[in-house]
């Protein structure tokens, strides 16, 4: 380890050595000049000169990339002797987007010996070139190249267009790390189907070798006008396996740039054209076959097929005097965006008011479309039903029968009439305050007697409990009087602690049984004074007392039940 | 018993129209201004579905297109599902501007309510005795042999809310002139309403829904593309 470390510092010191020998020097350096609009430049800054580098780039200059930094050498000649340089470098890649002319530098380093300055690099950028051929075989000198292909070179006005890069690679493509989409140099509606991160690679034969191919970023346009557009080419950013490197190599390709001409549609236009160019279905139905006069008819219409479906315009309806149209048409579709263009349904709702009474026959409904296989034009239709319309009530009271003329909205005002003397409804007192007043009234009243009621119900129950409580006192303190001095067995004692346990229980509401010493202790002191409570637990812990001890003695009966007699009347 | 009997006595919708007949006849015969001059002063005072509807009757004879479909919208307002006012202002809205379509003014919900408008009254007072009861069995706490209708405090406090809310709209679609039909093709525009006029001609839609009245009703202000603009109620029908 200490003897690795020595050799690279014995390095080190020779290199920094060699370089100190050298004259010094700073130069500014570019992979290309001229280059193209948006082609990938390398800046090179070389220097031996040990200090702070100033160096600006142009504004113009996207970078594209990390700066790479490193040592390096090279051999210059000098009258037929050759000398190596050795010099540290710093590299910026990138690109221009605009035409024009940039000045790279000066570069200036600030060292021991003062400030080196390098050259000014002028670097020429021109518009941009269509290099690749559109046949891949004439671009097998290069190790990877991209191609727009088209669904069509001329194509008429509402016609689908659809674009794909296709990228050939005579090298192992690892990573499309991204991709800049084709777009045509006019206006236009563009609709992805496919996403730009998901490549299939294939394998084809051109010109004898085996070449490694994949499609990306493919596109449906429609062009909104017509004329010649320009496809400027699409760019992708690809890692591949550069067998000379140990690490994977990047790149940005750029496909050639392609044209497309978008003609008008031909003459001959049918006058029931929906705008249609593609392949279409026409379908209509109605939501009724019979109706009152001056109802509504639901008319629907469905276009289905491909082509340009998602800009075709609503069928024009004929329809028979006495029908009105209400509106436009509600329009409803379910489109995808497919290789075939915008594809599956439009429907159009159509509401129609019948003020005519009879059988009514709407005329064949035409939708015309240009057939784009056999460049035709072609009118699809499509008949409805006949509508039977009954008479009104209105229609007879004025005067019509179904068979004769009724009055139409178009052609005729309707008579007076003299017997609907509705008038505004006076509802003022019903509105407002009035109008709570009127609501509320019966319900706080009733509010009102349900409280008097209950108030009354919850007086009398207590009125009964009362009673009920002074009877059992009366009963009770009676009993206790019954017991005489002689008596004083276990069931007197017995019969004086129940005589008292009723007492508690009607005065408190509960069952006889929950009165105990405990439940006396837990009662609250507005319930029962805290005196009285020491009584009852006292009276209470006697009487058991005697009953468990056997040692009740003559008067104890007596004496219990005087105590008793006192306890109840203080409660 | 008392409180039915005043509320039921309180449920009536206007009288039987005694010269009604004789309007008709007028208009039948021609007699067009005879019969607005009958009209006119009725409309002005608790008019009736049939005043304003002879009366678009007779403003359309007299090819008075614009007051005619003012009248006719003024009766549909008393009755917005009425089919005989509603082909006759279809009919004066085609005469006055042939292009355009001649739509209902009042949304559904103001029919489907002016509809049943002489169940909301009885509905509410029917639905307040209910809930007297219910809220007297819950305060009273007696178990009587109708204490079922106790569950019954939701539905009925539902009608209820919904009778209050149909009321209160039937009263603001009544007491409330939020439409106008213009009487001329081109009014006055003014952005106040102490007449400074608008330079140039604002294309106004023949029916206006109304935003504000000056304090003595002699203006109203309108919105027509965002802008607000003031004309004079006499250029005006509203209702």
């Amino acid at each position: 380890m200490v003897m690795k470390s020595f050799i690279l510092h014995i390095l080190i010191i020779a290199f920094t050595s060699v370089l100190w020998g050298q004259k010094e020097f700073i130069s500014i350096e570019s992979s290309n000049n001229p280059v193209e609009k948006g082609q990938r430049l390398i800046i090179t800054i070389k220097s031996n000169v040990e200090g702070t580098l100033d160096f600006d780039l142009p504004d113009e200059f996207e970078q594209s990339g990390a700066t790479e930094s490193g040592m390096s050498s090279e051999v210059s000649y000098y009258n037929g002797r050759g000398k190596v340089v050795r010099f540290s470098y710093e590299k910026i890649s990138g690109q221009f987007d605009d035409e024009g002319t940039y000045r790279v530098g000066p570069a200036k380093i600030t060292g021991k010996n003062g400030v080196v300055e390098s050259n000014i690099l002028e670097i020429k950028v021109v518009k941009r070139q269509n290099m690749i051929s559109e046949n891949p075989a004439d671009n097998m000198n290069r190790a990877i190249f991209g191609i727009i292909e088209q669904s069509g070179r001329e194509i008429y006005e509402g016609q689908p267009l659809i674009l794909e890069g296709k990228v050939y690679a005579q090298v192992d493509i690892l990573q499309v790390e991204r991709y800049f989409p084709f777009q045509l140099e006019g206006p236009s509606e563009s609709h992805e189907l496919q996403q730009s991160n998901q490549v299939t690679r294939n394998y084809e034969q051109i010109a004898g070798r085996n070449v490694m191919t994949f499609r990306i970023g493919k596109m449906l346009i429609f062009p909104e006008k017509t004329g010649e557009f320009v496809i400027d080419p699409f760019e992708t950013i690809l890692f591949y396996d550069d067998k000379r490197s140990v690490f994977p190599e990047r790149t940005k390709v750029r496909s050639n740039q392609s044209k497309v001409i978008v003609k008008p549609l031909p003459d001959g236009v049918p006058p029931s054209f929906i705008e249609g160019v593609g392949e279409f279905k026409l379908e209509a139905n109605v939501d009724t076959t019979e109706l009152e006069q001056g109802s509504v008819l639901t008319i629907k219409i469905y276009v289905f097929g491909h082509g340009n479906l998602h800009n075709i315009e609503p069928p024009k309806l004929n329809l028979p005097k006495g029908m009105i149209l209400y509106g436009d048409p509600e329009v409803d579709d379910s489109v995808l965006y497919t290789s075939r263009g915008s594809e599956g349904m439009k429907s159009f709702t159509y509401y129609v008011q019948a003020n005519k009474s009879g059988d009514i026959k709407i005329p064949a409904i035409k939708a015309g479309y240009f057939d784009l296989t056999s460049e035709e034009y072609q009118v699809l239709d499509v008949t409805l039903p006949v509508i039977k319309v009954n008479p009104s009530e209105d229609a007879i009271a004025a005067g019509s029968t179904q068979n004769s003329q009724t009055p139409d909205i178009q052609e005729k005002l309707l008579p007076p009439m003299d017997h609907n003397d509705l008038k505004i409804v006076d509802d003022s007192m019903f509105v407002g305050l009035e109008g709570v007043l009127w609501t509320s009234t019966p319900i706080v009243l009733a509010f009102l007697m349900g409280a008097v009621v209950r108030r009354r119900k919850s007086t009398e129950a207590l009125r009964a409990n009362r009673n009920e409580q002074n009877e059992t006192k009366q009963k009770v303190l009676q009993n206790l009087n019954d017991i005489g001095s002689d008596e004083n067995d276990v069931e007197t004692l017995q019969s004086v602690k129940l005589a008292v346990q009723n007492y508690l229980a009607i005065k408190f509401k509960v069952e006889t049984s929950v009165i105990s010493s405990t439940y006396i202790n837990s009662l609250s002191d507005d319930k029962m004074a805290p005196e009285t409570k020491s009584s009852v637990i006292s009276l209470f812990k006697s009487i058991d007392e005697l009953r468990y001890s056997g040692g009740a003695v003559k008067g104890d009966g007596e004496h219990i039940a005087k105590t008793a007699k006192r306890v109840i009347n203080e409660v | 018993m008392l409180y039915l009997t005043v509320s039921c006595s309180l449920i009536s919708f206007g009288a039987i129209d005694s010269t009604a007949l004789n309007v008709q006849q007028l208009i039948k015969s021609g007699q067009l201004d005879d019969a607005l001059d009958i009209l006119e002063p009725r409309l002005q005072h608790s008019p009736s579905f049939s005043d304003f509807y002879n009366a678009g009757v007779a403003y359309a004879e007299k090819k008075d297109y614009r007051r005619a479909l003012g009248s006719f919208e003024s009766a549909l307002k008393i009755d917005p599902s009425n089919r005989k006012a509603q082909i006759n202002a279809a009919f004066v809205n085609k005469k006055i501007t042939p292009k355009e379509v001649w739509e209902n003014p009042f949304s559904w919900t103001d029919r489907m309510i002016i509809a049943f408008r002489s169940f909301w009254i009885p509905a509410i007072l029917a639905v307040s005795l209910i809930l007297s009861v219910i809220v007297f069995l819950y305060v009273s706490k007696v178990s009587v042999r109708f204490s079922w209708m106790k569950k019954m405090w939701f539905p009925v406090l539902l009608v209820l809310s919904i009778s209050l809310y149909a009321l209160n709209r039937l009263h603001n679609h009544h007491r409330n002139h939020q439409l106008a039909v213009l009487q001329k093709s081109k009014p006055k525009v003014f952005i106040s309403p102490d007449g400074v006029p608008v330079e140039g001609e604002i294309d106004l839609p023949l029916r206006l829904n109304i935003q504000d009245y000056s304090q003595d009703s002699s203006w109203v202000s309108i919105n027509n593309n965002d802008e607000r603009y003031w004309l004079k109620s006499e250029d005006l029908f509203i209702y």
